[in-house]
């Protein structure tokens, strides 16, 4: 029978210090990370402008609809209006900027209603940042837009517009 | 000179050799980064103000930046560039190139750009400046930022060291 005793070597010790030490550097970046402020009972409102979107689309895309955002969060869809499509070109010859239709294509304007939180950082719908200028899409039933965040407003619990925060 | 068992000489794990040689490395390395042996790393702590410019946006954009409120990375870093402490919104200027290769002043109508000047402690090197969330601020560099409100391409147009 070999009596095999179990040898603590040079070598496990420094393998033991080094993990020690990853451990103690993660709890400490825990630790030491600033405690963000949150708030709840608050709702975003926030339009998405989908440029040049083709009649089909339009056509399916209603208020009232649950549609989910980035892929992550539900929320459900107050608004629908649209335009004929214009995009903003330099004449290349005038210098002038002007706004062209864009034929047979609508800016479709969805605005979209979620429970938010916030942070020093953030407000987010569900776990999705919102903000002005960010891309996002819009999954619904039969369709996806992908758009722009060109407005957002926030409401307290009693439906009171909060201005700056 | 290893055996069946892995062992080197018979006497020490081949895996325990590879560990302590990667310790060995960090330690070494990081005594040549901080000790100078590699120029002067000293760093001195600097408070600093720079004014970013947010071109061509649209009215609800640039009034979401006149929010003012604190900075961070737009990247997946999310470090913190500072605080906004003024903004002035102006209707936007523009040099596009004509078809005949001219280059004149225009303005996009409807747009607007935004000079916001951002406050931050950090530190500075004998060649670089740092915020507190370790980015690099030089003038002309593009910086993807966000504040609660808004998500921007900013460019860096000027910085005043305190």
């Amino acid at each position: 029978m070999n009596n095999q005793k179990k040898k603590f070597n040079f070598f496990d010790i420094l393998v033991y210090i080094l993990i020690a030490a990853i451990l103690v550097g993660v709890a400490y970046f825990l630790v030491s990370s600033p405690k963000e402020q949150t708030s709840s009972n608050t709702t975003l409102d926030f339009v998405v402008e989908v440029q040049a979107g083709t009649p089909d689309v339009l056509s399916l895309v209603n208020e009232g609809d649950a549609v989910t955002l980035s892929g992550k969060t539900e929320v459900t869809i107050k608004n629908v209006a649209s335009q004929p499509a214009q995009r903003l070109t330099l004449d290349q010859n005038s210098g002038k900027y002007k706004n062209t239709l864009v034929p047979e294509k609508f800016d479709i304007y969805v605005t979209v209603s979620g429970a938010a939180t916030q942070t020093d950082k953030d407000i987010s719908v569900g776990n999705t940042p919102v903000k002005v200028g960010m891309t996002t899409s819009l999954e619904g039933k039969g369709y996806s837009l992908n758009g722009t965040v060109i407005d957002m407003t926030l409401f307290d619990e009693n439906g009171e517009e909060i201005k700056n925060d | 000179m290893i055996d069946k068992n892995g062992k080197l000489f018979s006497k020490i794990s081949i895996i325990d050799v590879v560990i302590v040689l990667a310790i060995v490395l960090c330690v070494s390395a990081a005594f040549i980064r901080f000790s100078g042996l590699l120029g002067d790393n000293s760093t001195t702590p600097v408070e600093f103000e720079y004014v970013i410019k947010i071109s061509k946006i649209r009215d609800k954009s640039a009034d979401a930046v006149l929010k003012k409120g604190a900075l961070y990375s737009n990247l997946s870093d999310g470090a913190y560039f500072g605080e906004i402490i003024s903004a002035k919104k102006r209707p936007n200027e523009d040099f596009p190139t004509l078809a005949d290769g001219s280059i004149i002043k225009t303005s996009a109508q409807d747009r607007y750009d935004v000079y916001a000047t951002v406050k931050t402690s950090g530190k500075q090197t004998k060649t670089a400046l740092y915020t507190s969330g370790g980015k690099k601020i030089e003038v002309g560099s593009l910086e993807y930022v966000s504040t609660k409100w808004v998500a921007a391409a900013a460019e860096i147009v000027s910085v005043t060291i305190k």
